[in-house]
């Protein structure tokens, strides 16, 4: 295998260790478009990396059955016999979970877009529905649409009932769902890639709060209508295990905090400022590491070619 | 451009037509034009609310009924929403169920243990004395203020 070939290999491991962290310094929309957008390439070019090992291997293999058979052929064969072994199974696995990942999202959204025509003529894109549970939610569909219960409408004000509003929105007209499936499916493809799926959801969710922040022009506002809802949901979850929270519990660091409580902090912290230096070098390194991926791609099908070719003459050889 | 402004334009009426409705969702009677806009609080045109109740009264989301001058709007329960509240409920139940989370995302996600008190504390700094007033005595209120 040629150099490039590692360099995917080693962007898979060191992307979700440093992954959420690049995020955490970029404004939510970019995080959401680069996260994904990194995702895709390392997935594409680890896949390829491992399918051109493969062929590699397969390629050895016919050449030391057609080869006179000497030790010394073997021994050195061995290594990149197990090497290319494994990454064959791997690539069969992976591009099985790929397949079905995809099959699963298609499924999905299939069956999103039938609830959501079920849904009715929901006038303006907008279902009430009349529950005592509060809660509200987007439907990804043609068109999407917004479903809220009564209660949740009741446990906020208007100027909050227009940033939940605002919010399921944006969820719609930027299509947050494709990108949270397509960084599903980065990380069905490359099960490495699992810890930036995570981020990316929760940045949808800034995202959108975001937007909906620019809505109504106010972030301390969008703050207070995501808490209330949380706590209006939450008082109406009497189903759910809640452990009393002693005063100890109630200051907790930083780290534990949950995504309701990282959204709202977010929001009353300052907006994270647009990085054009952090972003172009994120695309730039996604870019590299699909070009590395291509050319480990076409440095080893060359040798594929070279090795058939020998396969091929050793074959002529005694005929002639 | 043009199209863009149009598309904004087009975004603006919606969520204006969601608020609305939004608002009437909760209202415990039919409103007039002039308390939707009060309750709606923003620099709102009355002939704006106005256009936009008709418009919703046309595509048959809206009742209404003649009070004196003015016309009361309601939201219209008819058979199909409640074909679409079914749905809806189906879906509610549905959303504790993590492998939906691709298609329906929803407003606030559970809390964990500590965000109740993290969460009120927040609210209390953020410094808003209004809280929201329960449905039905927002709708009292708004019609006793009304000239």
């Amino acid at each position: 295998m040629s150099a490039w070939a590692w360099v995917p290999l080693i962007m898979a491991l060191i992307a979700p260790l440093v992954g959420p962290r690049i995020v955490r310094s970029l404004p939510p929309a970019a995080a959401v478009r680069l996260a994904t957008i990194v995702a895709i390439a390392i997935a594409a070019s680890t896949g390829l990396v491992l399918a051109i090992a493969a062929e590699l291997t397969l390629a050895q293999v016919e050449e030391i059955t057609h080869a006179e058979f000497t030790r010394g052929v073997a021994r050195a064969s061995v290594i990149s016999l197990v090497v290319g072994g494994v990454a064959a199974v791997a690539v069969t696995v992976l591009a099985l979970a790929a397949v079905l990942s995809v099959m699963r999202s298609a499924h999905q959204l299939l069956q999103a877009s039938r609830q959501a025509r079920h849904l009715g003529e929901a006038r303006s894109g907008l279902v009430v529905v009349q529950d005592p549970t509060p809660a509200a939610f987007a439907v990804t569909g043609h068109p999407g649409r917004v479903v809220v219960s009564t209660a949740m409408l009741g446990a906020l004000n208007c100027k909050e009932r227009e940033v939940l509003l605002a919010h399921e929105n944006a969820h719609l007209r930027h299509h947050h769902q494709v990108y949270i499936q397509l960084a599903a499916l980065a990380a069905a493809a490359n099960p490495l890639l699992k810890p930036l799926v995570a981020p990316v959801r929760t940045n949808t969710e800034r995202w959108a709060d975001e937007t909906a922040a620019a809505q109504v022009g106010d972030r301390r506002l969008v703050a207070r209508a995501v808490a209330r809802a949380a706590l209006a949901s939450h008082a109406h979850a009497p189903g759910q295990p809640w452990p009393p929270v002693s005063p100890m519990l109630g200051s907790r660091s930083d780290e534990s905090e949950s995504e309701i409580a990282q959204r709202v902090q977010c929001l009353l912290d300052p907006p994270v400022r647009r990085s054009g230096g952090l972003t172009a070098l994120v695309l730039a390194t996604a870019i590299a590491c699909t070009a590395a991926g291509g050319a480990a791609a076409v440095v080893g099908h060359a040798k594929v070619e070279r090795i058939e070719a020998a396969a091929t003459t050793v074959d002529d050889g005694p005929g002639r | 451009m043009v199209a863009d402004d149009r598309r904004g334009e087009r975004r603006r009426r919606g969520a204006l037509e969601q608020q609305i409705l939004s608002c009437l969702a909760v209202a415990s009677d039919p409103m007039t034009p002039a308390e939707v806009q009060e309750a709606l609080g923003a620099e709102l045109a009355y002939t704006t609310v106005m256009t936009t109740l008709t418009r919703l009264y046309e595509k048959r989301a809206l009742t209404r009924e003649a009070d004196g001058r003015a016309y009361r709007y309601a939201l219209n329960g008819d058979e199909n929403e409640a074909a679409a509240n079914v749905t809806a409920h189906q879906m509610l139940r549905l959303l504790d169920r993590s492998d939906r989370a691709e298609v329906l995302s929803r407003f606030v996600a559970d809390l964990q243990p500590g965000d109740e008190v993290l969460l009120s504390k927040l609210l209390q700094v953020s410094g808003e004395a209004d809280q929201p007033a329960a449905p039905p005595r927002r709708g009292r209120r708004s019609s006793r203020k009304q000239p």
